[in-house]
């Protein structure tokens, strides 16, 4: 088959072979040896991202410096990032983590911020996370709720798995339905003024199997062979109530 | 018989002698060169980091045909997850008039993940039926079977845009 063989040829034509390189490989197994997410899958829409500023942010936490400041560090060291229209605001915190919010040309993002990482996540498609200033040329957000989970290996030291989002401004609570059938609530936040939105925003954080408890890809089951055996996200649902317990809408995940 | 583990030495010998083959492959299934890179960069860092719970089992090279793929396969699902943006150039592109052997590559992107990735494996990879039925997992008459069957859908496809 002749012309299959010049249509694979074509295919595998635009493959960058300079990208190989064994010191990345190096350099991104040492990466994961630190549990730490890249950023170089970095994508705005509704996606977890890293800042990946790791060697300035450990040093600035190691001497004191919040959280905050880390993030500012991070975004500032990060021109590709959304852009900021606002001010960082900690929504909550705990020992070594912080929820972390700020308005962009994207709408809400939320930066889930341990010493020296920070995944982050922004678009979130819910009623009045998106400012008027929205350039994103995104879909316009249609949702109720929206969520997402960072990477497993970001766990702040406790071993936790942090799940947050965000819920339009009359959504009373907030379950997350797991993939193995558990059904936890989520406290919600109300935002605070800086943010000048009345979305609400959500965080749960939860121990994982060890086995589930990838770096990059948490739900991700490894058999002895570093084969996938089952890679699920470990959410399967987000739902919100109304103030009268009624489901608004429950979101797969 | 083999102790337990691979050692780096081998996994960066593969990588030196046959990284670009797994680039090829992986271009061909994500049909993305940069996300390709990528894939292969993270499949053999997470061998790399991993090389002790190698069993043996099969080769070191199947071993990581085993995890980039898999890396590749959760790019591909993480892709489709993903709303996607098309400028108006690229509509402009995509409405063109196709060119000779586009019918073909299409009817490449329509065939099953299973029989995809046995055609590039075989292709690119030049690997055995076994070879490829350890990277996938599967059995070697499955094997067989997913390029029998690749083969009659590109065949037929063929047919029509002759006939």
């Amino acid at each position: 088959m002749r012309e299959l063989a010049a249509v694979l040829d074509e295919l595998a034509a635009e493959a960058p072979v300079d990208a190989l390189s064994w010191r990345d490989v190096e350099a991104r197994s040492d990466a994961l040896k630190f549990r730490s997410r890249r950023g170089r899958r970095r994508s705005l829409v509704r996606a977890i991202v890293a800042a990946g500023v790791l060697a300035i942010a450990g040093t600035a936490v190691g001497v004191g410096v919040t959280l905050l400041d880390q993030q500012e560090v991070f975004h500032d060291a990060a021109p590709d990032d959304p852009e900021r229209l606002g001010p960082l605001v900690e929504i909550t915190s705990g020992e070594n983590w912080s929820l972390i919010a700020w308005q962009s040309n994207f709408g809400l993002c939320l930066d889930f911020a341990i010493p020296g990482n920070s995944p982050f996540a922004c678009d979130f498609p819910v009623r009045g996370a998106k400012p008027a200033a929205d350039t994103s040329g995104s879909d316009p957000p249609v949702h109720m709720i929206a969520g997402q989970v960072s990477g497993g290996g970001l766990v702040g030291g406790d071993g936790k798995t942090t799940i947050f989002g965000v819920a339009a401004a009359d959504v009373a609570a907030v379950n997350v339905e797991l993939s193995d059938g558990r059904v936890v609530g989520a406290p919600l936040y109300d935002a605070p003024p800086e943010l000048q939105t009345t979305v609400r925003v959500f965080i749960v954080r939860l121990p994982l199997s060890p086995e589930q408890r990838d770096p990059d890809s948490p739900g991700t089951i490894y058999g002895p062979g570093g084969e996938v055996l089952r890679s699920q996200s470990p959410v399967r649902a987000f739902i919100a109530y109304d103030r009268t317990g009624d489901v608004y809408e429950r979101v797969e995940h | 018989m083999r102790d337990k583990g691979a050692t780096a030495v081998e996994i960066e010998a593969l990588y030196r002698a046959r990284s670009h083959v797994f680039l090829y492959t992986v271009t061909a299934f994500l049909r993305d060169g940069e996300a390709a890179a990528d894939v292969v960069q993270d499949g053999f860092a997470l061998a790399l980091g991993r090389r002790d719970s190698f069993r043996g089992e099969a080769s070191v090279e199947t071993w990581v045909w085993q995890i980039v793929l898999n890396v590749a396969r959760d790019r591909e699902r993480w892709r489709r997850r993903q709303p996607r943006t098309v400028t108006l150039d690229q509509a402009g592109e995509r409405m063109a008039e196709p060119a000779a052997g586009d019918d073909l590559d299409a009817s490449l992107v329509t065939l099953p993940e299973r029989q995809r990735l046995a055609v590039f494996l075989r292709y690119y990879a030049d690997m055995s039926y076994g070879q490829i039925a350890d990277a996938l997992g599967v059995r070697t008459g499955t094997v067989a079977a997913s390029l029998h069957a690749a083969h009659a859908a590109l065949r037929q496809q063929l047919e029509e845009v002759a006939g």
